[in-house]
C-alpha cells in the first residue's frame, strides 16, 4: 500500500529537493510538490494522504487541508524521518479521505483520478574534453541498468559511432540492440522510446538539448560512480576478489 | 607547408603531437580544435588571432597580418565564423603556409577546409579497437593520410626532420612512408 505525499516549501527547488529525498523511501509516492500558498488548489488535482515540508513552513489554512502535514528539520533527513512516521504510523492506517464533512463532499466529486506513470529515468553524460571516458560512463551506466531488468535505450548524440562499438556492435546509422540496450544514432524522443525504462544520451562533448539529468564527466569514472549515479548498489566483492 | 593533425578520438593526444610538431619545426600553431593549441603556444609577443576576424580585413592589412603571425609564431584560432568566411580565411592560411609552416590540430571532427587544403593528414591513433576503428574510418575518407602512434615526442622530431626540413638530430625511430604508419619504435 503506497503512501501518497506531496512536497511543500516555500521555493520550487527546495520542493524539488525534499521530493527527490524521499522517493527512495519504500512504498512512498510523491504525487507533487508546490508552494504553501498553492497547498489547497493542488490538492485539488491529487490525491494525498501526507504532506510533508520543511520545518518553519507555513501552510495556510492547514486545519482545514484534512492531511497530515510532517514537518522535516533537515533536507538530508527527510528519508529518516519520513520512514520513522510511516513505521509509527503503520498499525493505524493514515487517513487517505478528508475527515471533515464538507471535504468529503468535495473529494467524491471534484478529485481527478490520479496514477502516477513510473518515472522513465533520462540522464545525459558529456564530457569537458576529449578522452575522459564520457561513452564508457554511459555505457556502463546503461550495462547497470539493463542488469536490473530494465529497457534502456541508449543515444548516440555524438554520432561517433563509440557506443556501439563498446556494446560490440558494427556503428551504423541504424538502431541495433544488445540484450536490453538498443542504441540509436540520433536524439529523437517519440512515442516509442518513451516506454523505455531509461534514456541514457552520450553527449560527447556538448551538453545537448535534451530533457534530462545532465552530468558532466571530467575524469573516467568507475562501475561503483556510475551505480552511486543511478542508486544502484553493486553487489560486495568476495573476500577472494578483494584479496586479489 | 600545411600538417592537419587529427585524432582518432579524443584524449590520444592529437593537440600533443601538434605542440611537438609546432615547437620542432618552428611552425605557426592553428588550433581548429578546442582551444588547448592556441592556449599553450600563446606568447607575450604573440596573442592569438581569431581566424574569423581576418575576413572583415582589406587585403593589404591581411597580407601584414599574415607575415606578423609567421614570423612571430602567432597562434591562429579556427571559429565557427571560419566556416562562413572561408574565402578570405583559407587565403589567409594559404599564404602562412606558402610563408612559413603550419600545425592544424583539427580535434575529432577537422574543417573540411582544412583538410582540402592540407599537404600532409596525420591521424592520431591508438592500439585500442575504438581508435582502430575510427583510424580505419578516416583513412577511407582520406587515403592519403598516414596513422601516428607511439611515442608522440618522438614521431613529431621525424615528421619534422623527414617533411618540415628541420636539421636531423640523433634519433633512433624512423619516418615508414612505405607502410604509411609512423610508429615511434621502428
Amino acid at each position: 500500500m503506497h503512501t501518497n505525499v506531496l512536497c511543500v516549501a516555500p521555493q520550487e527547488a527546495q520542493a524539488a529537493a525534499l521530493s527527490d529525498a524521499v522517493t527512495a523511501v519504500p512504498d512512498v509516492l510523491v504525487v507533487g510538490i508546490c508552494d504553501p500558498q498553492r497547498t489547497e488548489q493542488m490538492l485539488r488535482f491529487v490525491s494525498a494522504g501526507l504532506i510533508i515540508t520543511l520545518e518553519g513552513t507555513v501552510i495556510p489554512n492547514v486545519d482545514k487541508l484534512g492531511i497530515p502535514v510532517l514537518p522535516i528539520p533537515k533536507l538530508d533527513k527527510a528519508a529518516e524521518v519520513l520512514t520513522a512516521y510511516l513505521k509509527a504510523q503503520a498499525p493505524q492506517q493514515l487517513p487517505t479521505q478528508p475527515s471533515t464533512p464538507a471535504a468529503v463532499a468535495a473529494a467524491s466529486t471534484s478529485r481527478l483520478p490520479f496514477a502516477p506513470l513510473p518515472r522513465q529515468l533520462r540522464l545525459g553524460f558529456y564530457g569537458t574534453r576529449g578522452g575522459v571516458g564520457t561513452t564508457t560512463a554511459v555505457v556502463i551506466a546503461a550495462k547497470l541498468l539493463a542488469a536490473q531488468g530494465k529497457s534502456v535505450a541508449l543515444y548516440d548524440a555524438a554520432q561517433r559511432g563509440d557506443p556501439y562499438l563498446l556494446l560490440d556492435l558494427a556503428p551504423s546509422d541504424q538502431p541495433a540492440s544488445s540484450g536490453t540496450i538498443t542504441v540509436y544514432p540520433d536524439l529523437v524522443l517519440d512515442d516509442a522510446r518513451v516506454s523505455y525504462d531509461a534514456i541514457l544520451v552520450d553527449g560527447g562533448r556538448e551538453r545537448r538539448a535534451f530533457p534530462a539529468r545532465w552530468i558532466v564527466v571530467d575524469k573516467p569514472l568507475s562501475e561503483a560512480d556510475v551505480a552511486r549515479l543511478l542508486g544502484i548498489t553493486l553487489p560486495a566483492p568476495s573476500q577472494e576478489a578483494a584479496r586479489c | 607547408m600545411l600538417i592537419l593533425v587529427v585524432g582518432a578520438k579524443g584524449g590520444i593526444g592529437t593537440t600533443t603531437l601538434a605542440q611537438h610538431l609546432c615547437r620542432q619545426a618552428n611552425a605557426v600553431p592553428l588550433d581548429a580544435a578546442d582551444g588547448t593549441l592556441a592556449l599553450d603556444m600563446t606568447g607575450p609577443g604573440a596573442p592569438v588571432l581569431d581566424l574569423g576576424l581576418t575576413a572583415q580585413w582589406t587585403v593589404s592589412r591581411r597580407g601584414y597580418a599574415v607575415e606578423q603571425a609567421v614570423e612571430t609564431r602567432q597562434p591562429l584560432l579556427w571559429t565557427p565564423a571560419c566556416a562562413v568566411w572561408r574565402t578570405p580565411v583559407m587565403a589567409f592560411v594559404w599564404n602562412a603556409a606558402l610563408l612559413g609552416n603550419v600545425i592544424a590540430d583539427g580535434g575529432t571532427t577537422p574543417p573540411p577546409a582544412l583538410v582540402d587544403a592540407a599537404s600532409l593528414v596525420l591521424i592520431v591513433s591508438a592500439d585500442t579497437p575504438v581508435a582502430q576503428w575510427h583510424e580505419r574510418r578516416l583513412k577511407q575518407q582520406w587515403p592519403q593520410a598516414h596513422a601516428v602512434v607511439g611515442d608522440l615526442k618522438a614521431a613529431a622530431q621525424v615528421i619534422a626532420e623527414e617533411t618540415l626540413g628541420v636539421k636531423k638530430k640523433l634519433s633512433a625511430v624512423s619516418f615508414q612512408r612505405s607502410a604509411k604508419k609512423l610508429t615511434a619504435d621502428g
